[in-house]
């Protein structure tokens, strides 16, 4: 619990390690771009200043501008950030909501085909590659289907929510497969384990009622989960790089991949720096949540 | 958990074909007809024929010997950064569950702040720096996946610290380093290889990913990554065996090691 | 203990509010939309939507040549479907018998889509700005001999040359802009390159930035009203993504790669124009990044091992011909070149004799202890660029010679720098165009630092000539001359291909489309949907 803080604080503190390790960088980044346009950070500064002076106008908002384009950083952040957030929200409640039925549902029905069939295909769709997967999807649903589209966030004729929800559809199946198999996985396991423990043989024995068994079971073997769920959110984002560049769709990822070959390097820094945030925060978020379902931690909290 | 007769034999299969792949794809310069750089521009773009088992490229490469190079390449990736891996998390995870106290909780903390970053980004971000793309490559890899397998290590090495026979071998005076690497490596023997073997496949996958997007392997050397990267167009315009071969052989290769973890995980560990 | 946690949340609060409220001040400029549409509106019935390669980040005629200038623009002169410069808002021009002054009348009713009249001040302003070397323009070298620009009466305007100059009408193609949005602004800058009004049949609504173009029609438009009411121009760099949104019906006009033509013909709901084009592709040897070049023997043993109708019928899918000089579509062409049919004999042959011979044994051709390696880079996103590049690093494999394949993105590649490089030009128009600037010491696009005496001489003299016989002599010598003296391998010229809804009419199938496809937009106002 204690660890909780520290890393919480350690991460949202200005001496954020993503900025340190980049900060530390920037000065062999702009040596090889001596003959590019000036940047406000100037040339002939040691690193540690030139560090500060970042740091100093992140913190007040200015991530520079692109070197492609010229446009502010932060307005195309502005423009990509609530798209990344938008899939990564949705697909994130999509899979724990899924992969919470199905393992509690395979976890307390052993040996099932339910149970025997997650086992297997929790392997299976963790060893296939975001990637295949989404060029499978836009094969059978875009190519020969012709139900789904395949890029973008929305078409120019209709817009609306129908539609962006179409054109989300494809992207965030991808990102579900990916990570269902093996969040089902721990949940089916950690139920297993409880059922097998002492106090479950105990409760049985005094004839405890079903459903409050299975409550109880459920209860503790999340609690593990939530744990795991929050180690996995900067998998999520690792998995957008690629999910999002298969499907065209204009968010964060994308534009860290498009940012790269032609190091751009202020959209990169800003683009490595929200999603550093936007993790923290999310984790954080996940960190609350477990605070309230979990009583013990709750009374440690307090002291 | 009771494993059937029949499960093990099934994840015994898995092994058996891991093995099989790799050993086709080292000893591959041995029989294919074609060089996988050979251009061949009245070939191009041929169906799966008697010539090319597995048809030609937009430049009339012999998919075949490419998708068999490109094994060699992708796996061998895979393994390098695996071993390192494996190498960097085995000392960081083993001195901190050994010395414990302050300086574990701090390279824990450290741990958990490294895992908070996104890998793939940052493997992506780094690696143009290095000239020599492959290197880099691997050297992100490296410094990215070593984390489970520290965790991992630090638990375990807790948790042999308490066992009696290594309070014993304290107590005999036995030199340190026998302690650590005759009997607390060897102890952990069984979760080291577990870990690296999810290591491998996800090592599999993350190479896959980066030479997708360009930035992998560079495109003169045959990757099973770089060979599905043009893949939309490929399967676009219906020349479907261009990607699906390699396709198949990342998806049944990274499979092969997974169902082989767990082969491991239920033969040695209870 | 509770505190710690708070202020980690709160401290990340604070950096997240804080980048995302920098937004608001660092927009200064204000977006001033002109055109009332409300553009949210749209109806697929009568808006064409294309899908583009590119787009252009500013939209001012006169600082350089724009994707969609034909459609907000227009000149005093235009080309007509062979090519051929036509009168456009001039009506007539004489041309003194010194041939150096062209005097233009220009027509009365133009107007700007601010509803201004088009006046002859407005096209003095646009020449001279382009010649101001204040201003940033890649025209400027097109005007070069122009001496002045003056107006005469309300409707009249002289030019005046320093040379005579035949290919004059075919630069005044230029898009004429009002002269009153650039008052007190620095032009470089200006409010306008993001805002553009011209006098062209459609007028800008709005550009969301990399992303969509949105242009509506402009009703006052001199010439014959446009008939489809909308365009929608969407950045859409990944020719995949191209393809598949033509086929789902999202993109109604696209530039599609050679092996996509197959799929998108056999789809019932499109078609594709195959136009011919000036457009090639070659292999630039740069003289400043390595000397291997220096040597002609070098350059053209390469050139000998080069198998253009290979590369035709294979990389481009039969979309192309072979190429051997870069005036192969202009009536200027001049066959009698050598056009170095592919022969590895006589490659090998050519090294040898040039001195380079493998005395180590690693396959490699050195020379004085200097092996014969060197980079050639390809733009990785143009596939068919990329194949070329692999294709010939295979080939000259065989000769000896070390090349390496380099695929970069666009915005990682520096020409100038490159050792040997993918390259591509065409210009279907005056045959000064694109060679001038290309193959003379100074030229501006000059990236491979060729330089060669005679074709220098004779390309000067070609700009000026004004006797058609006279200008094609010096247009064989010169072709002659950079035959022998290769500045590129050239590889092939390539059919534009254009995939197409069927519900698109309009798009003219004979003129000569330039570099990348360039120019199918010259007729956009007889273009229908159905």
């Amino acid at each position: 619990m204690m660890s909780i803080f520290a890393f919480a604080l350690i991460n949202a503190a200005p001496g954020d390690p993503a900025a340190a390790i980049y900060g530390g960088q920037m000065d062999k980044l702009t040596q090889e771009e001596r003959d590019r346009i000036n940047t406000n950070l100037g040339l002939d500064q040691p690193v540690f200043t030139r560090y500060f002076h970042w740091m100093e106008e992140v913190v007040s908002g200015r991530l520079g501008n692109s070197y492609a384009n010229g446009k502010s950083v932060n307005t195309i952040l502005a423009e990509r950030l609530p798209n990344t957030l938008l899939l990564f929200a949705v697909s994130f409640l999509v899979t724990v909501i899924l992969s919470m039925a199905l393992g509690l549902w395979a976890g307390l029905h052993p040996n099932s085909v339910l149970d025997r069939g997650i086992t297997v295909t929790g392997i299976v769709l963790n060893g296939i590659p975001g990637v295949l997967v989404a060029i499978s999807l836009i094969f059978v649903f875009s190519v020969q289907l012709g139900l789904l589209p395949s890029s973008g966030t929305g078409s120019i004729f209709s817009g609306g929510i129908g539609d962006h929800l179409r054109h989300l559809l494809l992207p965030v199946v991808t990102i579900v497969f990916s990570h269902v198999g093996s969040f089902s996985r721990f949940i089916q396991e950690g139920i297993k384990e409880e059922w097998n423990s002492y106090y479950v043989t105990v409760a049985r024995a005094n004839h405890v009622s079903r459903g409050d068994l299975y409550k109880g079971v459920m209860k503790n073997a999340l609690v593990p989960f939530i744990n795991y769920v929050g180690t996995h959110v900067p998998a999520f984002f690792s998995g957008f790089v690629v999910v999002e560049t298969v499907f065209a769709y204009p968010g964060l990822g994308n534009m860290i991949v498009n940012a790269i070959p032609i190091k751009d390097y202020p959209v990169l820094m800003g683009g490595i720096l929200i999603t550093g945030l936007v993790v923290i925060l999310s984790m954080l978020a996940v960190d609350l949540i477990d605070l309230a379902l979990n009583p013990k931690l709750r009374k440690s909290v307090t002291e | 958990m009771k494993r059937t007769e029949k499960g093990r034999w099934n994840n015994k299969l898995w092994v058996i074909l891991l093995i099989a792949i790799m050993t086709l794809c080292l000893l591959s310069p041995l029989f294919v007809q074609y060089s996988p750089t050979e251009v061949d521009l009245a070939q191009v773009l041929q169906g799966p024929n008697l010539h090319h088992w597995f048809g030609t490229d937009s430049i009339g490469r012999d998919v075949f010997s490419r998708v068999l190079y490109g094994g060699v390449v992708s796996l061998a990736v895979a393994t390098v950064t695996t071993a390192a891996g494996l190498m960097i998390g085995l000392v960081y995870g083993g001195v901190s569950g050994y010395v414990g106290g302050k300086i574990d909780n701090v390279m824990m903390r450290f741990v958990d702040v490294v895992c908070s970053i996104p890998t793939t980004i940052i493997v992506l971000a780094f690696q143009m720096l290095f000239p020599n793309k492959v290197l880099g490559l691997i050297v992100m890899m490296s410094l990215t996946n070593w984390m489970t397998m520290a965790r991992v290590m630090r638990g375990r090495f807790m948790e042999l610290k308490e066992t009696s026979f290594i309070i014993l071998a304290h107590g005999l005076n036995l030199p340190r380093r026998v302690i650590i690497f005759r009997h607390m490596v060897r102890n952990s023997l069984s979760s080291i290889i577990i870990i690296a073997t999810f290591t491998f496949a996800s090592g599999i996958v993350t190479e896959t990913a980066l030479s997708y997007l360009g930035v992998g392997i560079p495109v003169n050397i045959p990757s099973w990554g770089n060979m599905i990267s043009n893949a939309q167009n490929y399967i676009l315009t219906g020349r479907w065996w261009v990607v699906l071969f390699p396709g198949i052989l990342i998806i049944v290769s990274s499979l092969c090691v997974n169902f082989s973890g767990e082969y491991i995980k239920n033969k040695y560990v209870s | 203990m509770v505190w710690k946690r708070v202020a980690a949340v709160l401290l990340s609060g604070v950096m997240t509010l804080g980048i995302l409220t920098g937004c608001g001040g660092e927009n200064g400029t204000s977006s001033t939309v002109q055109g009332q549409t409300s553009a949210e509106s749209l109806d697929q019935k009568d808006t064409l939507v294309y899908g583009a390669e590119f787009m252009d980040d500013q939209f001012n005629p006169m600082l350089g040549s724009l994707y969609f200038g034909s459609m907000l623009f227009r000149g005093l002169m235009t080309t007509d479907e062979n090519c051929k410069p036509k009168c456009d808002i001039a009506t007539k021009y004489e041309v003194s018998d010194d041939l150096l002054e062209y005097t233009f009348q220009i027509r009365d009713d133009v107007k700007f889509h601010d509803g201004t009249d088009l006046t002859v001040e407005d096209v003095v302003f646009t020449i001279q700005t382009v010649m101001d070397e204040t201003v940033n323009s890649s025209l400027r070298e097109d005007f070069t001999l122009v001496d002045k620009v003056e107006k005469e009466d309300d409707t009249t305007l002289k030019i005046t040359l320093k040379e005579p100059f035949p290919a004059l009408l075919d630069k005044l193609t230029i898009g004429i802009v009002p002269a009153h949005c650039f008052e007190g602004q620095d032009i470089n800058k200006a409010d306008f390159n993001q805002h553009p009004i011209g006098c062209g049949p459609y007028k800008f609504v709005r550009y969301e930035t990399d992303s969509k173009l949105l242009l509506t029609r402009f009703d006052d438009y001199y010439g014959d009203k446009a008939k489809i009411k909308n365009i929608v121009c969407t950045n859409l760099p990944d020719y995949n993504v191209r393809a598949l949104q033509l086929s789902t019906g999202e993109v109604d006009l696209t530039y599609l790669e050679p092996s996509q033509v197959e799929k998108v013909e056999q789809n019932t709901d499109t078609m594709v124009y195959k136009l011919d084009t000036a457009d090639y592709r070659c292999v630039m040897f740069n003289f400043k990044a390595t000397d291997l070049f220096q040597d002609v023997k070098v350059r053209q043993a390469l050139c000998y091992a080069t198998n253009r109708e290979a590369v035709v019928n294979s990389i481009v899918h039969g979309y192309g011909e072979a190429a051997y000089t870069p005036l192969q579509r202009n009536t200027f062409r001049e066959e009698d070149v050598e056009q170095y049919s592919y022969d590895v004999e006589k490659a090998k042959a050519l090294l040898a004799e040039a001195g380079w011979k493998d005395s180590d044994g690693d396959g490699v051709l050195d020379r004085n202890g200097e092996k014969l390696s060197f980079t050639l880079t390809a733009p990785v996103s143009d596939e068919v660029r990329v194949n070329m590049a692999t294709y010939l690093a295979e080939e000259w494999k065989k000769l000896g010679v070390d090349c390496k394949v380099d695929a970069l993105d666009w915005n990682a590649i520096d020409i100038p720098s490159c050792e040997a490089f993918v390259l591509g030009w065409g210009s279907p128009f005056d045959a000064d165009n694109d060679t001038y600037r290309l193959f003379t010491t100074e030229g501006s696009a000059n990236y491979g630092f060729y330089s060669n005496k005679t074709v220098d001489e004779v390309l000067k003299k070609a700009r000026i000539t004004v006797d058609q016989k006279e200008r094609k002599a010096c247009y064989a010598e010169f072709q002659k001359t950079l035959a022998e003296d290769p500045a590129y391998d050239f590889i092939c010229y390539i059919t534009a291909l254009y995939g197409a809804n069927n519900r698109v009419s309009g798009i003219n199938e004979t003129k000569i489309l330039g570099h990348h496809g360039a120019g199918i937009f010259w007729n956009i106002e007889r273009w229908e949907l159905k």
